[in-house]
């Protein structure tokens, strides 16, 4: 029953959804929202259970003195006093924004702008004329970095109609074909779950 | 020269931000041609009545705010400049609204256009597909009563010509994509396709060979190309926003791009010449 | 453009209220017809009939290896299943991975390093990992420490697994789920501190990502066949033929659509557009 009772609350909610967005009658009932709202309370559940486990491995860093426990404190502070001041004076609050507006917007942002150095890196590390493959791997990623940039159509007149023609012709073809197969791979994972074959998911011993 | 190909990455992320501090400074802007799929993005919303309500699907975290900031910046300074209005939502991405509201106040209190009449913040409320398909149907139950600062939404006057996100009452629907649930998983299949309004797009940069096919099939109504697009977008409404100051950038990142590209292949080249070498391969060996 | 939007507006106020919802007339039939697919093929593997075998996955192969790599190394095994929640459909793919990756480090006596975005899929996390360290036989060697709930917020959990891949130094990395912007960032990070590295994501825009990053890659609906290859059960394997028969149903229509066209068809080809 440790396996049965999950996948028997899992396939019966998951025909309900699935009904209700299909047949116009179930659908006017407004029976999947208030499956919705039960995901909406088991989310704030899951997420104090995650703060337990945050807490947890954080003051043990601390306790036992670990490698760069200072971090952990500064992490607890940060986590409990954003939510304290979240729950005593709401989300809309000007000080809420403030913090929000001034530490998390640039922090996530800096983290983001990341990317740009770690895609040099990379292209540095991986694009080397090893075959036939990845010299047009590498030719066409050429092609379509520069003509995206303004400096294409400066260096070479309508390199960026070059850049456009890639993208929305070869590339966006080979991506039809990808995606084709992952929409598919998708009905077939939320199928095999339906049917009850796939149950890895509720603990992964397959 | 085998050296080349072996720099440490640090070496390579110091030159990017040499790089970009010296346009940062210096600032070039090179002209831009613009695209036709830029300029049917623009043509899209001028052509949609004066006093339609254009729905901003706030899909997107902090992180995102320099890729597809600009794009909601300048989607209201058209909007605003022809008597558009704009309501932002999202019942997936819980920072969006936030982000995407307090960009639109800016340019509101630019062009001295009120809250609660010529736009509105709806705010972030949970539940997904089953909240937006709600929203259909009656959006005050769907936005909980309540702006996203929580004030009644009976007070604004713009929410008597938006008491649902159906048909009659949107003009269209700019949504931003910067990740999953994004315009093609959600903003379509959950509302565009089932309302039959217009869809408009802002992804960031590497979504949008994947969304071209969107746009080939009419399923997106227009789209803007990433950052390109955005600064395209702006050159065509006559001002320069975050997006015109990072093609400056862009045009490094590029043209750096491209050098390492030549240093690596340089440094690889020579490297198998040496491994090529006999007496070489045995001593590394 | 005006035009375009009178004309849709008038079509969506013509529309009776039928059975289905409008717009999912075309979504439900492809799901049903893909629906008895599935439960024909699944019925042929129940009743005992031969179905053709899973090719040969290169990156599914090696999972033993790398964490045998580490193994010798001495160093621990890190696996991301990204950043969704457990309705997505890559995280389900990815929780029998994990299961089976967590099992093989058991066996190993390597250390495995499991960090999430998502409370649920953390809680879930725990319980597949413990169960797989019981399973195998070493119960005793399953650390709660090493199973980390970082933060639900995409660069925030990205910064986390940099901290992790510095401070561990991991001799193998697998990446196995739905990622986005910040696939390259942990990939890179992951080179930088010589981590063999195995990846597998449905989304599209992140496979070049994978493929130039990773020593081994699954590009897209590979992943999904992975708990099937894992197990070799012939029930999940049922499935995985079904899907490549619709592959071919709908290649064919695309054919047929190309040839309505050019053979000038204009009825047949307009019947598959509006579909």
């Amino acid at each position: 029953m440790r396996k049965e009772g999950p996948l028997i609350v899992m396939v019966g909610a998951a025909l309900v959804v699935v009904i209700a967005h299909y047949i116009t009658a179930i659908n006017r009932t407004g029976f999947s929202t208030s499956f919705d709202n039960w995901v909406s309370v088991t989310m704030a559940v899951a997420v104090g259970l995650g703060l337990v486990g945050m807490t947890q491995v954080h003051m043990g860093n601390v306790v036992k003195r670990r490698a760069g426990f200072g971090y952990s404190i500064l992490f607890l502070i940060v986590m409990y006093g954003f939510a304290l001041l979240g729950l005593i004076t709401g989300t809309g609050a000007p000080a809420f924004n403030w913090l929000f507006q001034n530490l998390d917007v640039p922090l996530g942002s800096t983290v983001f702008a990341l990317l740009a150095f770690q895609t040099l890196s990379a292209i540095y590390r991986t694009f080397r004329f090893r075959s036939f493959e990845v010299a047009v791997f590498i030719l066409a990623g050429v092609a379509v970095l520069v003509g995206s940039a303004p400096i294409g159509d400066f260096l070479i007149p309508h390199w960026s109609s070059l850049s456009s023609w890639l993208l929305s012709v070869p590339v966006s073809s080979g991506f039809r074909a990808v995606a084709l197969g992952v929409y598919l791979g998708s009905f077939g994972v939320a199928l095999r779950i339906l049917l009850g074959l796939e149950r890895g998911h509720l603990t992964g011993a397959r | 020269m085998a050296k080349l190909g072996r720099m440490h990455a640090r070496w390579v992320w110091l030159g990017m931000a040499v790089l970009l501090v010296w346009v940062a400074l210096k600032p070039v802007t090179l002209p831009m041609r613009i695209s036709p799929a830029t300029q049917h993005f623009y043509d899209v919303i001028a052509g949609l009545p004066k006093g339609s309500i254009i729905l901003v699907g706030a899909s997107m975290g902090p992180g995102e705010l320099s890729s597809v900031g600009p794009m909601v910046t300048a989607v209201a300074h058209q909007a605003f400049s022809r008597g558009l209005r704009l309501a932002v939502f999202d019942p997936n991405w819980d920072q969006g609204p936030t982000i995407v509201g307090n960009l639109i106040a800016q340019v509101a209190a630019q062009m001295g256009k009120k809250y609660g009449v010529d736009w509105i913040n709806l705010g972030f409320k949970a539940g997904g597909a089953a909240t937006l398909e709600l929203a259909e149907r009656n959006l005050s139950q769907a936005a909980r009563g309540v702006d996203a600062n929580g004030a009644p939404l009976s007070s604004f006057p713009i929410m008597k010509d938006l008491p649902a996100l159906d048909h009659a009452h949107l003009g269209a629907v700019f949504a931003l994509s910067v990740g999953s649930p994004g315009a093609p998983d959600f903003w379509l299949p959950y509302l565009t396709q089932r309302i039959n309004v217009p869809l408009l797009v802002g992804p960031i940069d590497s979504y949008v060979p994947n969304y071209e096919p969107f746009v080939a099939s009419g399923q997106f109504a227009a789209m803007l190309d990433g950052s390109r697009g955005a600064a395209q977008y702006e050159s065509l409404l006559h001002y320069q926003g975050g997006a015109t100051q990072a093609a400056d950038g862009q045009t490094m990142a590029a043209l750096y791009a491209v050098l390492l590209i030549v240093l690596g292949n340089l440094g690889y080249f020579a490297e198998r010449r040496l491994r090529a070498r006999p007496g070489r391969r045995e001593a590394r060996a | 453009m005006a035009s375009w939007i009178a004309a849709t507006k008038a079509a969506a106020t013509k529309a009776p209220a039928g059975l289905l919802l409008s717009g999912s007339a075309v979504s439900f039939v492809a799901i049903a017809v893909f629906g008895i697919l599935v439960w024909l093929m699944v019925s042929r593997a129940r009743s005992g009939q031969a179905l053709r075998p899973i090719r040969r996955l290169t990156a599914l192969d090696a999972i033993d290896e790398v964490i045998g790599r580490s193994t010798e190394m001495g160093q621990p095994v890190h696996y991301t299943m990204g950043l969704q929640g457990i309705t997505d459909s890559g995280t389900i793919a990815s929780l029998p991975v994990l299961g089976y990756v967590a099992g093989q480090c058991a066996r190993y006596d390597t250390r495995l390093i499991q960090t999430s975005n998502d409370p649920i899929v953390y809680a879930l996390v725990c319980e597949i990992i413990q169960q797989a360290y019981l399973e195998a036989g070493r119960p005793e060697a399953y650390n709660p420490d090493d199973v980390r709930f970082l933060t639900q917020t995409q660069f925030a959990y990205t910064a986390g697994v940099f901290e992790v891949l510095q401070r561990e130094r991991p001799g193998a990395q697998v990446l196995f789920g739905d990622f986005f912007g910040e696939a390259l960032m942990i990939i890179e990070a992951g080179a930088a501190v010589g981590a063999v590295q195995i990846g597998a994501t449905q989304d599209v825009q992140q496979v070049p990502f994978f493929v130039a990053g990773c020593d081994y890659y699954l590009i897209g609906e590979e992943m999904y066949a992975a708990s099937a290859y894992l197990s070799h059960d012939p029930l999940l394997t049922g499935t995985i033929v079904a899907e490549d028969l619709y592959k071919f149903l709908i290649f064919a229509l695309i054919v047929a659509g190309v040839l309505a066209v050019n053979l000038g068809l204009p009825g047949f080809a307009t019947f598959l557009k509006n579909v």
